[in-house]
């Protein structure tokens, strides 16, 4: 069997089957398994994404309250008509202390959340309680850039900016609402500006937590204001990575970005290890499909094997060789079918060969026996008796037309090479010999040729008419009458064969003879296969069974022999 | 028929033999591969053109400083092209393009912010800074240091030196002065030593500190920024130049490489210099040594010497990257010979750490375009007022007339 398998992978058309066979068998189910893979992965995304929108979207609210509410205290430090006051009045600084009060009742009970700071834009030196005021507050300095900048050239709205500093009391501050305050004229008189401790903010999200979730919090240049994943650096521009299953969420003004990070590494966990498993599962199934393959593919292909095998042993020369296929085998199977006709084959081809042998025996037969009759020293001895005879009488015209029929004669069988040659050709050997023969016979017999000139240029096997011309003045010319008659005629029928008769008025043939040759090809060896069997046997051999040789005869009457041809004109 | 099945087994063993040993060779290879090929070193290169602040002294501290840094890294190569002044840097910049010359860095004053942004020399750093460096490393920088450093919401330098000027003084023969001192009290304090010793006590760039007091303006963004005519500004010069024609100081001019052997030894009480001498100074002293930084006037503290960094504009903006990393590690490796530090953390190892406690220098500097000529157009005034041929306050108007004029003009460049 491995045997078997060795010798067929080498074969294209069985290596097409196996791999059709793996395709088919592992192809669907590599499908299957990605169908479910996605499947799964879809519906659990899908349940993770609306987890995750229902998360940031709390943490979202969350941190727009809180927002608002600095926002709001912001505002109501920046429109206290007592601060503006002092401000336009360049004051705050000499009555700072006096402001303390209003910004620590805003500052009750968010101690640990925030720190406010109330800046002069015309000075330097304000500050609440003992809370220090960081240098980067210093409007001399700092005007031109960050929050002071962007409160001095934003429309009044409050201004959200990532703000990260380690404050006197080494707490974290993470961001900075700023509003800027203006008198009636619109003219920036101060600042306040709230910043939120990082505790606040990791707080706050820490309380809105649901489920595993990380936050990055982005102000509107995109410096991150809180990371809690720890892949980002707070105070630095950020370009958020791809990372996990993220929600953005903005603020109504675009003050700010947050993004929600939903931990979902038990759902890569979960789709990993069915990865793992549907990978193992195709494993299997993939060196299961193998030997499958393998089998159906050398199940369906051990008959063409077997067919390949016999045919290259025809071609080896093993003519006897037969397709044997397994008797178990189902006798409609298209196999057993091709099997059978090609064992068909090889016999009618073995036949076709038998045939071929034959007609090469018959030909060269023929030939022999016509070499035979025509130059046989018999013959020419005849022949030139004939000449001597007619020199005697002095019938010199005779002497020279016998002379020319016989080299004329001899010519052709010794130029006389191929199997096929022209009616004329053959008709010409006909007059040759019947004008020898008259010479011979002192006329006794009328000659009479009708053969159109498109039957004259057909091809037909040589040595056909002759034989049966011969045929008739040697046996039909025997009933003692003085004077016979021997009619050739040739015709083309309408069905494109071609007919030729030779009539003789002689003795006729005997029924027996006659039904022989008329049936010649059921027996042979009779009449010893010469004469008019041998040109049947050679058309019938040549042209197959509906074209050959009829005998039509009524004892001391006459003599008709037909030879039906296919019509085929000479190309050469 | 054997014999060719054994050829193709052993063809396929053979075969499958070299695959897995080229394969492994090859994973091998890859492995190994920062060893076997030699790694391009991607050392960036750069030019940089360094201010040396009017002082020739400060060509040798830049230069050991980049000695230093080069031995401490090979990622950046610096190339130095060293110009006495600012005034030199801004002629250099300008006239670069046409003598095609690339300058990367400049090095010199943050006063010089608005005259290099205005004739579109320098570009800004803030994508570079808040990318690599953040708000937080921002925040840490002490607030004075980033003055004038700042446009339209655009920062354009960012402070690599700073030097303050301090009064250096034997405290063995002068009670202690405290935190700071200003102009008056130091020709009082001066005048005092020298009535008492009949020698003058106190060496001092006289040139230099009324220079900054004439020149003293707001920041560049206050709305009077150059303000001139203040009386005690008038009444500083008077008392200086008397103090001049009557011998009291002994003047030096810090354009030279100064030599302070008189104080060191003990031969005058009092000097001012700058914080870029104090190891010098205190390593040579035998006596205690007092040192206390000086004021133009009560609060308003002399600008900070020194140099910021800025990035200059070039013709593909793909330059600048490679120009920050240099940038960046320059000011990480950290400029320490001014003895005044950058960062707020570093402060407590300085020896006059308490400058950092009040906003020093947080209303100085003349951040203008005309900058360079309003300061040619002072030093003369300077000059003139030493010599004594007019009085300070005619000086004074004549120049506030120069300077107006000069300000209605067409900015330079």
């Amino acid at each position: 069997m491995s045997q078997n398998f060795i010798s067929y992978i080498s074969r294209r058309y069985f290596k097409r089957l196996l791999l059709s066979f793996l395709r088919i068998s592992i192809l669907p189910l590599g499908i299957c398994v990605a169908a479910i893979l996605y499947a799964n992965y879809a519906m659990s995304l899908e349940k993770y994404t609306k987890n995750a929108e229902t998360v940031s979207a709390s943490y979202l609210h969350k941190l727009s309250e809180v927002v608002l509410e600095y926002e709001n205290i912001a505002k109501s430090i920046g429109e206290n008509n007592e601060i503006i006051q002092l401000l336009e009045n360049n004051q705050i600084r000499d009555y700072g202390p006096s402001l303390t009060p209003i910004v620590e009742s805003l500052m009750t009970g968010r101690e640990n959340k925030i720190r406010i700071h109330i800046l002069d834009y015309d000075s330097d030196r304000f500050q609440i309680g003992s809370q220090q005021k960081p240098g980067f507050y210093d409007t001399n300095l700092f005007s031109e850039w960050g929050i002071l900048y962007e409160l001095l050239t934003t429309d009044h709205g409050s201004v959200i900016c990532s703000n990260p500093y380690l404050d006197e009391n080494d707490r974290i501050t993470s961001m900075s609402i700023g509003q800027s305050i203006r008198d009636k004229n619109d003219r920036v008189l101060g600042f306040v500006i709230i910043d939120v401790y990082r505790d606040t903010l990791v707080n706050l999200f820490a309380l809105a937590a649901e489920g595993d979730t990380e936050v990055v919090l982005l102000d509107r240049r995109q410096i991150a204001i809180l990371d809690t994943t720890g892949e980002y650096e707070e105070g630095k521009l950020t370009a958020l990575g791809d990372r996990g299953l993220a929600v953005v969420k903005n603020s109504s003004d675009s003050n700010f970005f947050l993004y929600i990070y939903l931990n979902i590494s038990d759902f890569y966990s979960s789709m990993s290890l069915l990865l793992k498993i549907s990978g193992i599962l195709l494993f299997i199934c993939v060196l299961l499909c193998i030997p499958a393959a393998s089998l159906l593919a050398r199940s369906l292909y051990a008959p063409l094997g077997t067919l390949v095998e016999s045919m290259e042993s025809i071609t080896q020369g093993n003519i006897q060789q037969r397709i044997v296929l397994n008797q178990n085998q189902n006798q409609n199977d298209e196999m057993v079918l091709l099997a059978r006709i090609f064992n068909g084959m090889l016999d009618k081809m073995n036949d076709l060969l038998a045939q071929v042998v034959e007609e090469t025996e018959r030909q060269k037969n023929a030939e022999i026996k016509a070499l035979q009759a025509q130059i046989s020293p018999h013959f020419l001895y005849n022949m030139f008796n004939e000449i001597k005879s007619l020199a005697k009488l002095n019938r010199v015209d005779e002497i020279s037309q016998f002379v020319v029929h016989l080299g004329r004669l001899l010519r052709r069988s010794i130029t006389y090479k191929e199997g096929f040659g022209t009616v004329r050709d053959e008709i010409e050997f006909v007059k040759d010999y019947l004008e020898l023969q008259q010479i011979r016979y002192e006329r006794s017999f009328q000659i009479q040729i009708d053969i159109p000139e498109e039957v004259m240029a057909c091809r037909i096997p040589t040595l056909i008419l002759q034989p049966i011309v011969e045929n008739s003045i040697i046996h039909g010319f025997t009933d003692g009458k003085k004077q016979h008659r021997i009619q050739i005629t040739g015709w083309k029928s309408e069905d494109d064969k071609i007919l030729f008769e030779v009539y003789d008025d002689g003795a006729g043939v005997d029924e027996d003879y006659m039904k022989y040759i008329n049936n010649v090809e059921k027996s042979s060896g009779l009449y010893g296969g010469l004469g008019l069997e041998n040109v049947q046997k050679r058309v019938l051999l040549t042209y197959g069974m509906e074209y050959g040789l009829k005998i039509e005869s009524v004892k001391n009457q006459y003599t008709l022999v037909r030879i039906t041809m296919p019509y085929s004109k000479e190309t050469v | 028929m054997k014999d060719g099945k054994k050829d193709r087994t052993y063809k396929v063993i053979v075969t499958a033999i070299v695959t897995a040993a080229g394969l492994v060779l090859g994973l091998w290879l890859f492995a190994h591969r920062d060893h076997i090929i030699p790694q391009e070193t991607n050392t960036v290169s750069v030019n940089i053109l360094v201010s040396l602040n009017n002082n020739q002294g400060n060509k040798s501290r830049y230069e050991e400083f980049f000695q230093r840094y080069h031995a401490s890294q090979s990622d950046i190569l610096v190339v130095p092209f060293y110009v006495i002044s600012d005034t030199h840097v801004m002629l250099k910049l300008i006239y670069s393009k046409q003598a095609n010359q690339t300058y990367d860095i400049a090095c010199m004053g943050a006063d010089q912010m608005i005259s290099l942004t205005d004739l579109n020399l320098v570009t800004p750093m803030d994508e570079y800074i808040l990318k690599s460096k953040g708000l937080a490393w921002l925040n840490q920088i002490r607030p004075v240091m980033l003055a004038d450093a700042m446009k339209d919401g655009k920062i354009f330098s960012i402070p690599f030196s700073r030097s303050a000027t301090l009064l250096y003084y034997n405290k063995d023969k002068i009670t202690d002065i405290g935190d700071c001192i200003d102009l008056k009290e130091l020709l009082a304090k001066a005048d005092v030593q020298y009535q008492e010793h009949l020698v003058p006590e106190l060496m001092a760039p006289v040139n230099y500190l009324l220079l900054e007091t004439v020149a003293h303006q707001k920041a560049y963004h206050a709305k009077d920024r150059f303000s001139l005519s203040e009386e005690d500004k008038v009444e500083i010069l008077s008392q200086y130049q008397k103090a001049i024609q009557d011998h009291i100081i002994i003047k030096y001019s810090e354009n030279d490489i100064v030599n302070f052997d008189k104080f060191i030894q003990g031969d005058i009480e009092m000097l001012v210099a700058s914080s870029v001498y104090y190891n010098d100074i205190a390593d040579k002293t035998t006596f205690s040594l007092g040192c206390s930084p000086l004021e133009l006037y009560k609060d308003v503290t002399f600008p900070l010497q020194g140099n910021n960094f800025y990035m200059v504009s070039q013709p593909d903006d793909s330059r600048y990257a490679e120009v920050w990393k240099a940038v960046e590690g320059l000011v990480d490796y950290g400029f320490t010979e001014d003895n005044l530090s950058i960062m707020k953390q570093d402060a407590q190892t300085e020896p006059f750490c308490h400058i950092s406690h009040y906003g020093y220098n947080n209303t100085s500097g003349m951040a203008v375009t005309q900058n360079s000529k309003i300061r040619l157009l002072t030093e003369s005034m300077i000059i003139n007022l030493l010599k004594g041929n007019e009085t300070a306050k005619e000086l004074t108007e004549q120049l506030q007339m120069q300077v107006d004029e000069l300000l209605k003009q067409q900015p330079e460049g």
